[in-house]
């Protein structure tokens, strides 16, 4: 029993070096294509201090490790709101925001679904045209999104032959009290 | 000469040690610039400004916006979509319909003795079209179709086939015409235009994705053979059960059938022209080489 346990305890120092010397740098991927090819990198992590190898695994196996341990830090998952640009001196607009979404003319946000190209061999046909569809947004998530974009992108827009211009009015809000279709005031 | 004291002696030889004043040595003055402080911090009152004791809020360190503690956020985790792609690159067309167009009439807004064009538009401050905004001109819409009862010889940069049949059905003539931008921005302000005293601009053909609707005799586009338009008349008429009323007035007739020319923006004025306001009168080209570039 004790000899596979020394292996073990042996085998954490060089796996912690290898995932300390990735956390500084973001991608990991980099610096085994830069400095050393895969299967170096993958040898000279799993020797022993003995000079041995400690498990007979594949070179991909221990190369997998070794390309997952990226570690995003905070501010990568979200970049704060830019209120005042070095260069122009005007408050920016969130570029994931743009990717993502698209404001229409009346305050919504509509999106897509995530996991819609994911595993659709799993799926059934109900639950593939389901993923298809675009969806509107929450509340708290269109006034969160409203923040994150400059005031450009919240004017009304006339695009003529637009395949979003039945969305770009509200309608059936008189269940909520609102009339938002007033009779235009001609004298 | 006294001395002047100790001090002022001493201060008298630095000074003539030091180098002499020029654009390298010169300094700003104290408050030449205004220093940055925290507006936040300072606005409101009472004693915590609204931000609470202590914390994140206080110290202003709170995360930014939509961070979920690690997890990954919700504007990150949704799949990428094209939706504003080329954007910028768009053309916009304002909606105008026709049930303003009657109240314009109704209220003596419009003269029916001249032709409709986006300057009429323009000038009755009814309606806003900015070249900033990638406004190309009036999209005329079929709101109050059934009630239109005007005889109108209209110019409009896009309309439908309902709206089209509207016009028609009283005898009226209507035409799509593109304007380049330079042409929208004197249009949409006459009188800043004027000011500048620049000659007016020759209007460009349209690009290449709008050519084909501008040269379709369905839509009644400028650039369409006049010939099939008579014939898309008379098409659109047993289309929509309605007859072509005949004009019998002369002075009608020569209302209907004024036109522009595709590189003239005003009706009595051509391109290259200059219209001064100060001396009251109009100026126009001479120079051969002026002569070529304006004719259409």
């Amino acid at each position: 029993m004790a000899a596979p346990m020394k292996k073990f305890t042996g085998l954490l120092p060089p796996l912690c070096k290898a995932f300390s010397a990735c956390c500084h740098v973001k991608p990991a991927l980099t610096i085994s294509n830069r400095l050393y090819t895969p299967i170096q990198s993958a040898r000279t992590y799993s020797i022993l201090p003995n000079g041995s190898f400690p498990l007979r695994r594949s070179i991909l196996q221990n190369y997998t490790p070794l390309v997952q341990t990226s570690v995003r830090t905070r501010m990568d998952w979200a970049e704060p709101t830019i209120v005042c640009d070095k260069k122009e001196g005007k408050p920016q607009s969130n570029k994931n925001v743009l990717k993502r979404f698209k404001r229409l003319n009346c305050g919504l946000w509509i999106r897509t679904r995530a996991g819609r190209s994911k595993k659709l061999w799993r799926m059934g046909q109900q639950k593939k045209w389901r993923h298809r569809l675009h969806v509107v947004c929450n509340a708290s998530q269109s006034t969160l999104l409203d923040k994150m974009v400059t005031k450009y992108w919240k004017k009304k827009t006339y695009f003529v032959d637009d395949p979003y211009e039945p969305y770009q009015k509200r309608t059936k809000m008189e269940k909520f009290g609102v009339d938002i279709q007033k009779p235009k005031f001609v004298p | 000469m006294a001395q002047a004291g100790k001090f002022a002696d001493k201060a008298l030889q630095l000074l003539r040690t030091y180098p002499r004043v020029a654009l390298n040595n010169l300094k700003d003055m104290p408050g030449a610039y205004k220093k940055n402080f925290n507006k936040r911090r300072n606005a409101g009152k009472g004693k915590t400004h609204g931000r609470g004791h202590k914390g994140m809020g206080q110290r202003m360190t709170l995360p930014p916006l939509g961070y979920e503690g690690g997890q990954i956020p919700f504007h990150i985790r949704i799949p990428c979509e094209p939706y504003y792609k080329d954007h910028e690159f768009k053309r916009q067309y304002p909606p105008f319909s026709l049930l303003q167009v009657q109240r314009l009439i109704d209220m003596g807004l419009v003269d029916l003795n001249e032709p409709i064009d986006l300057l009429t538009f323009c000038n009755t401050a009814h309606y806003d079209c900015s070249i900033e905004d990638n406004h190309y001109g009036v999209n005329l819409t079929e709101e109050g179709a059934d009630t239109f009862q005007a005889q109108i010889n209209i110019e409009v940069q896009h309309a439908s086939e309902e709206v089209i049949a509207a016009v028609e059905r009283n005898g009226g003539v209507i035409t799509t015409r593109y304007y380049d931008p330079e042409c929208v921005k004197a249009m949409s302000n006459v009188l800043k235009f004027l000011k500048t005293s620049t000659p007016i601009p020759k209007c460009k053909l349209p690009p290449q994705d709008a050519f084909e609707y501008y040269s379709n005799a369905k839509n009644r586009g400028y650039l369409a053979d006049p010939e099939e338009i008579v014939q898309a008349r008379i098409e659109l008429a047993q289309k929509y059960g309605y007859e072509l009323p005949e004009i019998s007035d002369k002075s009608q007739k020569e209302l209907l059938l004024r036109r522009k020319d595709p590189r003239q923006i005003f009706y009595g004025l051509e391109p290259g022209w200059v219209i001064s306001l100060k001396d009251q009168c109009v100026l126009k080209p001479l120079a051969e080489e002026h002569q070529k570039y304006y004719a259409s």
